[in-house]
């Protein structure tokens, strides 16, 4: 079973992503909906891997990313970006990296997701 | 001398920046704080460039450029807006603005735009000025205007026939070139005296007219071959107000009917007609000149017209790219949560009737195909930068065909090519030409269900009205689908109209085409006749081959 955190300020998105998800029986997920105290969150969990927004209310998913890889502990933990900030189209064209980072463009199949997942989960 | 500004904004800071940095550039600047103070400025003193914020205190700024365009319409204007609105932008535009700039700004745009505008203007005045000497002209010599140089130089020569009751006679005018006279126009001259006489300022009878400029009577040079008694001549120079005295020829009179020699009052009869001949030539000729200097600078205008719709097609376009991008965002995540959702129900209800599946299933795939429209609205937003490169067309429309075919399975169409044998080379960014060529394929294609024919045809051509006598190609192609509709003709370019709603079609392939197509200073033209043949015709400015640019190098 892996542990998934998804952090994202949509919470009805989070909930269909959570739900067919753990209808797989394989992933354990936990939804984070605020940016705040998000390392604390991140340390608490010890997630296998993490679904990271971009755009939230008052924090930048990739300013998170850089505090991700800051700390000892968190800098390990993968992490992707699911955002609907980019194109599916653009994302594949660089084979989903965008500056050294992974991209997944919403809106995304769940069976996508799946495989991207067990691609870089821990 | 400095072009001078007036600056109108509410915001102090604003006005201090602008006025500091125009004026290092050595404009001389004013500024107002309101529309108001800005018309009382503009009557008293006069300005060739307002820069105005759109938004101000009290009065409207639309208003004001109204005003301003009574009080001085020379002037140019350029508009500062804090709301990005492309209505009221192009509004003001509309009324004679030369450009608008979104705040906050670029300085160095708005310098540049600030350039431009006053090249505009100064261009304008310069077109004003002469348009109104124009007229003076065309008031006073209307009759000059209808005629051409020769027939008025004969109805002078008939004259000063009638006058002197001589059998013979020339106007002999200075060539501009090599400064000899040369007979524009005889009577009783054979017609080789006429194409071969060259005369030199200073030789001969007319010569020595022309240069000492004072009529010449000569009673009998019975020696020479082409007169029998005396000849007259008399020099044509202008006098023409503003301008130094110019002598232009000599007009030269032989053998009276009556075989006598020329009189005095012949002579000053004669010059008498000389003088006002010499007022019409002149006139004739800066008329002439005038009326180029005028067709140049409607050129000049019409260029710097077609320079700043660019620029404002530019702007409308970055302003369709922030919005555009904005709601991509916006759109793609309610899409997502719908996407989530569907698949959540397919996972809860596995075995539901097949009916409520299929459901499912469609809206599934109306939100995937929102998402293709979303897309392709973003590819507004960020078009990729483009690479232009020399391509001669058949090889960029093979190129396009094959990758086409391999895409696209055409069992029941049949793909013909008829190119010109002539190489001909465009500048074009690849990708950006095969999405085009892919979209007019594709829609050929789908116009056809039940098969039919594609014929892709290019030729070389010059057309007249495409602003240029440059030579473009075209490239057509013609299918022999259901065709357009009359009344949908007018809307085919239109963002978002579709014929092919039902088959997923996004309104978008044509609205790109022909944006790509015109973004490299082509035309995209669509002709149908329904259920018979639809043309489609890319024309396309030709660029010298590989091969040519060296011929020109080593001539």
């Amino acid at each position: 079973m892996k542990k998934i955190l998804l952090i994202d300020d949509e919470e009805d998105f989070c909930y269909f992503v959570k739900n067919n998800l753990e209808a797989t029986g394989n992933f354990e997920v936990e939804v984070y909906n605020d940016d705040i105290d998000i390392i604390q969150e991140v340390r608490r969990l010890r997630p296998d891997l993490i679904l990271l927004d971009i755009k939230m209310p008052k924090k930048d998913g990739s300013d998170i990313a850089l505090e991700l890889k800051r700390y000892r502990d968190t800098q390990e933990i993968p992490f992707l970006f699911l955002t609907a900030l980019v194109n599916e189209e653009e994302t594949q064209k660089r084979g989903n990296f965008i500056g050294g980072e992974y991209f997944i463009a919403k809106p995304v199949r769940i069976n996508e997701l799946i495989d991207t997942i067990n691609r870089f989960a821990i | 001398m400095s072009p001078k500004i007036l600056l109108v904004d509410d915001e102090e800071i604003i006005r201090q920046l602008l006025v500091r940095t125009l004026g290092e550039k050595g404009y001389i600047v004013e500024s107002v704080e309101d529309g108001n103070t800005a018309l009382e400025k503009i009557k008293e003193n006069s300005f060739d460039l307002l820069i105005t914020d759109l938004k101000m205190p009290k009065v409207d700024g639309i208003e004001v450029l109204r005003e301003i365009k009574k009080v001085n319409p020379y002037i140019e204007v350029i508009i500062i807006t804090g709301y990005p609105t492309i209505e009221l932008a192009v509004e003001a535009i509309r009324i004679g603005a030369f450009d608008f700039i979104c705040k906050p700004f670029d300085m160095q745009a708005l310098l540049a735009t600030v350039e431009h505008s006053l090249e505009k203007q100064k261009f304008s005045i310069n077109y004003f000025k002469l348009s109104e000497l124009m007229a003076l002209f065309e008031i006073t010599k209307t009759m000059v205007a209808d005629v051409s140089l020769d027939t008025l130089l004969a109805k002078i020569l008939d004259s000063a026939l009638e006058i002197t009751k001589a059998k013979r006679g020339s106007i002999l005018l200075v060539d501009e070139k090599d400064k000899e006279l040369r007979i524009k126009v005889a009577r009783g001259l054979s017609q080789e005296i006429i194409d071969n006489t060259r005369i030199k300022i200073n030789e001969g009878i007319a010569g020595r007219t022309a240069k000492e400029e004072a009529p010449a009577l000569v009673a009998d040079i019975r020696e020479d071959y082409h007169a029998t008694n005396s000849v007259l001549s008399i020099p044509l120079v202008s006098r023409a107000i503003d301008s130094p005295r110019n002598i232009l020829g000599a007009i030269n009179i032989s053998d009276k009917i009556s075989g006598e020699g020329f009189t005095d009052r012949e002579q000053t009869l004669l010059s008498v007609l000389a003088g006002e001949a010499a007022v019409t030539i002149e006139n004739f000729r800066l008329f002439n000149e005038l009326q180029k200097k005028i067709i140049d600078l409607k050129q000049a205008i019409e260029q710097l017209n077609l320079a700043q719709t660019q620029l404002i097609q530019s702007e409308k376009l970055a302003a369709l790219g922030r919005f555009a991008t904005g709601i991509a965002h916006e759109v793609k995540n309610p899409l997502g949560i719908i996407l989530g959702g569907m698949e959540f129900l397919e996972l809860k209800l596995p075995h539901v009737e097949s009916e409520i599946k299929t459901a499912i299933h469609k809206i599934e795939e109306a939100t995937l195909r929102a998402n293709v429209i979303v897309q392709n609205l973003l590819k507004f937003a960020r078009p990729s930068e483009s690479k232009i490169e020399r391509l001669e067309i058949k090889d960029l429309i093979e190129d396009a065909l094959s990758l086409f075919k391999f895409r696209i399975p055409l069992s029941k169409i049949k793909i013909e090519t008829d190119f010109t044998k002539e190489l001909l080379y465009i500048e074009v960014d690849r990708n950006q030409m095969q999405q085009v060529l892919f979209n007019i394929l594709m829609n050929a294609v789908e116009a056809m269900p039940g098969g039919g024919d594609i014929k892709i045809k290019t030729y070389k051509t010059v057309i007249q009205e495409f602003s240029s006598t440059n030579p473009l190609c075209i490239i057509e192609i013609i299918d022999t689908g259901e065709g357009i509709a009359k009344e949908d003709l007018p809307k085919l370019f239109e963002p978002f109209f579709t014929t092919k709603r039902d088959r997923k079609g996004t309104g978008l392939g044509l609205f790109m085409s022909r944006m790509i197509v015109e973004n490299h200073k082509g035309k995209l033209l669509i002709e149908s006749q329904p259920h018979k043949e639809t043309s489609v015709k890319m024309i396309l400015p030709i660029v010298p081959g590989e091969n040519e640019d060296e011929k020109n190098s080593t001539h």
